[in-house]
């Protein structure tokens, strides 16, 4: 056989047939992969929302030797749309001609995500609504496919710890997970962490993190033909168990940075946080619309983080304060005097894959910062203080047990704290 | 025998050449005691009286005040159970009921007078007394508004000039260990200060069960207070101003700006919740680039509870007790530092303007949290916001205004 035809796919299938041990796994050559010679690596996504199609548009404008050849979607009015932009707009010219999904190859429904992931292809993009996050990694996974992942990467304690088994698996086999938390991918964060270890600011002593931003409403009214399902998927932003809220949702972003800076995840958290302005309604859904936190970090070190979305009008304040002794960053994600962070992490992923670039796996990492955005809600929620170890213990699951379009499910109140059970 | 009174009178004319006076010159000095009066007869005013003749044997109270007459008469026969009922003299004829009841108490022959109605009321009150000429006692929080905050510092400007005492319920300021403390973090020992933060977490204040169908709406929200904007501040106002003012204190400063936001995640929207949050989160900016987190709540039992401070500083960090030594009970010995310093025994002591800057950074952290906005020292300094009643009737309409919703709630 000769190395070229090789594929990085079939290479893992073999390797893994001769019972190679794992731990002896070593960075794939690029010779020996899909991407470095004429051939070009293979992506499907799943997941054709706005994020999903934007990062088809990252990928393929980070990396010329990489094309689409899968989609998958819960709504075909979703992927047919995102297909369209992808083929036919301006922006997604310069590389309409790597869109190659066939109409074999447009899978839709709840399993559309196995159908893509049968495909031929090296990397799956994972861009659904972050509850299906976990189910959908583990199968990557288990058939060895390299991941983005977008953040954050569960909706709760029992789908984050499932996430995080099959990271450890994905280092096992040293596939490459890149996240969506793409900070890690800017260059203002990696010269602040390098000045930081460098000691410019000496220890770290405080942190904050902020997202206060404005309301995400997908939908401004329920169709009536959409049955329960199809209503918190098409208005996932407002519905717990398939968003996760906003604190994990959108400040993982800001909780993600400085855990990454303190090399660890806060211990223990007291939050509170309610519904100020969301009108109790059903497309309002049952999250709410702040949320302050007080983590602890094992060296005492706290992250006060407050995150809101909150109407026009109201202040705006999207970063990090990292505090040290000697001096501070205040770290914005907007502009970035570097390549387009969103473009960059698809480069990393890229050469970690084909082995010109560090091994990258960010998988435990953004895992953990999901977790202790989770331990921030169930604070909130709960109004209990919560430690790493009760969330790491916690048993709540609040994925349905079945997908079906016609599944009644009502969505469970706004949490009171004092009434809401943390389990 | 000149009494510290009316030797202010006749002194008043030249107020900025006024320098402490010398005990003979003062009643309580000799054998003649000090005599106090008490408006607002609750169970913090109570409490002050308490500690105010626990402290002081030269000290009597001879009036008091309250809007409600079963309030004073209950509290009263209370004190006249303690060790100190014999310096409780507070005859039929001294004892004043009604929203002039303070005028009264304030024209009686006495020389401090002690401010614990809900807070709403201080700055009319405030001003009363210095107008007279009283030393004050005057419970936290010291308004509830902008307006009423900056009316109280206007009389505290006028009380420094006039030398009067000032002591404030900021028990804090008279505690042992939080004073050494204080000065060992002002001295260096933890280095700069680089992050500060405070907690109030606690449970709900509810003053009644249910509303009487025979009280009005302003008996009805003088009888609740607590729920009710006008009169309580909010929590982050009247309760989580001693942190607030611990950590102006700490920095010799107020913070600048402030973006916070809260609500109410449990309380239910009634009647007898009126219109405050049961939690509010803020990010304080001081001048110098410091940021102070802060959050307070009342949340139900079951529920995480503390309360506390952090000062983080360069090279160490602090409490805010823990460089001290434990004393006396703080709010003894305020008291006891309150007559010193009317006495001209001790230092003299005016915490007006302080802790009227601390109920101001507290008022703004508020309205950045109703409105979602971020709310500047300058803004907050200039904000028309006036919450108090035009006119004081048991018979009055009054309808609480809804609950604040951010997006919806207008600063002004």
């Amino acid at each position: 056989m000769k190395t070229e035809t090789l594929s990085r796919r079939s290479f893992l299938k073999s390797s893994s047939a001769a019972g190679v041990g794992t731990s002896a796994f070593m960075i794939v050559r690029p010779e020996l992969v899909r991407g470095a010679g004429q051939e070009k690596l293979k992506a499907g996504v799943v997941g054709c929302g706005g994020r999903g199609t934007q990062a088809v548009e990252n990928l393929l404008t980070a990396n010329e030797n990489a094309e689409l050849v899968a989609m998958g979607d819960v709504f075909e009015d979703r992927l047919e749309r995102s297909i369209r932009r992808l083929k036919e707009s301006k922006e997604t010219a310069p590389f309409a001609n790597r869109i190659k999904v066939d109409p074999d190859h447009r899978f839709i429904g709840f399993d559309a995500f196995k159908k893509v992931l049968a495909s031929d292809i090296d990397i799956v993009m994972l861009c659904t609504p972050p509850g299906y996050r976990p189910e959908h990694f583990e199968a990557a996974i288990e058939a060895k496919k390299h991941v983005f992942c977008e953040k954050p990467f569960a909706t709760d304690p029992v789908g984050c710890r499932r996430f995080m088994a099959a990271a450890k698996k994905s280092e096992e086999l040293k596939l490459t997970v890149k996240s969506g938390a793409q900070r890690r991918s800017q260059k203002e964060y990696l010269d602040a962490l390098q000045q930081l270890r460098d000691g410019k600011i000496g220890e770290i002593v405080a942190t904050c993190a902020y997202w206060l931003g404005g309301p995400v409403l997908q939908q401004k009214a329920r169709d009536p033909k959409w049955g329960d399902m199809e209503w918190q998927h098409r208005a996932w932003y407002s519905f717990v168990w398939i968003c996760g809220d906003q604190m994990v949702e959108q400040h993982l972003h800001n909780i993600d940075v400085c855990n990454w800076f303190m090399g660890t995840h806060p211990v223990r958290v007291v939050a509170s946080g309610g519904a100020a302005w969301r009108p109790r309604e059903e497309i309002y859904g049952n999250i709410y619309d702040h949320i302050s936190a007080d983590f602890v970090y094992p060296n005492g070190v706290h992250m006060s983080s407050h995150c809101r979305q909150y109407p026009k009008g109201s202040a705006q304040n999207i970063s990090e304060l990292i505090v040290g002794a000697r001096g501070s960053f205040h770290l914005r994600g907007g502009k970035t005097a570097g390549t387009n962070p969103y473009v960059q992490e698809h480069i990393d992923m890229v050469s970690s894959i084909l082995g010109n670039g560090p091994y990258v796996n960010e998988a435990m990492a953004v895992a953990e910062s999901t977790m202790t955005c989770i331990m921030g809600r169930e604070s909130a929620y709960s109004g209990q203080e919560i430690t790493w170890e009760q969330i790491m213990n916690s048993k709540l699951d609040l994925q349905p047990k079945a997908f079906d379009y016609k599944l009644e499910m009502g969505a469970p109140p706004l949490p009171v704290p004092g009434v809401y059970k943390f389990s | 025998m000149q009494t510290r009174r009316s030797f202010l009178k006749s002194a008043g004319a030249g107020a900025s050449a006024f320098t402490i006076i010398k005990p003979e010159l003062v009643r309580g000095a000799a054998g003649e005691k000090l005599k106090a009066g008490l408006i607002g007869v609750g169970g913090r005013g109570t409490g002050a009286v308490d500690n105010l003749l626990t402290g002081n044997e030269n000290v009597e109270v001879v009036a008091m005040a309250d809007l409600f007459e079963d309030h004073l008469e209950k509290n009263l026969a209370r004190l006249k159970t303690r060790a100190f009922a014999d310096r409780v003299k507070v005859g039929p004829e001294q004892r004043f009921v009604g929203f002039d009841a303070y005028k009264k108490l304030i024209a009686s022959d006495l020389d401090i007078v002690m401010l614990c109605t809900p807070p709403g009321w201080r700055p009319i009150h405030f001003e009363a007394a210095i107008e007279a000429k009283k030393h004050v006692f005057t419970e936290k929080p010291v308004a509830t508004d902008p307006v009423g905050c900056r009316r109280f510092m206007e009389a505290a400007r006028k009380a420094e000039e006039l030398k009067l005492t000032v002591m404030s319920g900021a028990q804090r300021r008279s505690s042992r260990e939080c004073v050494e403390t204080v000065r060992k973090i002002q001295d260096g020992a933890i280095g700069e200060v680089v992050a500060l933060y405070s907690n109030y977490l606690s449970g709900p204040v509810m003053h009644a069960k249910a509303r009487d169908p025979k009280w009005g709406d302003m008996e009805w929200e003088h009888r609740n207070w607590y729920s009710f904007l006008w009169l309580c501040g909010d929590q982050i106002v009247e309760q989580h101003f001693h942190n607030i003012d611990f950590i102006c204190w700490v920095m010799g400063a107020h913070p600048v700006r402030v973006v916070a936001s809260g609500g109410a995640a449990w309380r239910p929207r009634e009647e007898l919740y009126g219109n405050i949050y049961d939690h509010l989160s803020s990010d304080f900016v001081f001048p110098n680039g410091v940021h102070y987190s802060s959050t307070c709540r009342q949340y139900p039992q079951g529920c995480y509870r503390k309360v506390e401070d952090l000062i983080v500083g360069a090279k160490g960090r602090s409490t805010g007790t823990d460089l001290g030594t434990k004393g006396i009970n703080g709010q003894v010995q305020e008291h006891i530092d309150m007559v010193k310093s009317i006495l001209g025994e001790g230092p003299y002591i005016n915490h007006g303007m302080a802790v009227a800057e601390s109920t101001m950074v507290a008022i703004m952290g508020r309205e950045s949290a109703y409105s979602g906005q971020e709310i500047t020292w300058e803004m907050i300094m200039n904000s028309q916001q006036d919450l108090m009643p035009k006119a004081f009737d048991y018979n009055e309409k009054m309808e609480a205004p809804p609950l604040p919703a951010p997006g919806q709630y207008k600063f002004i």
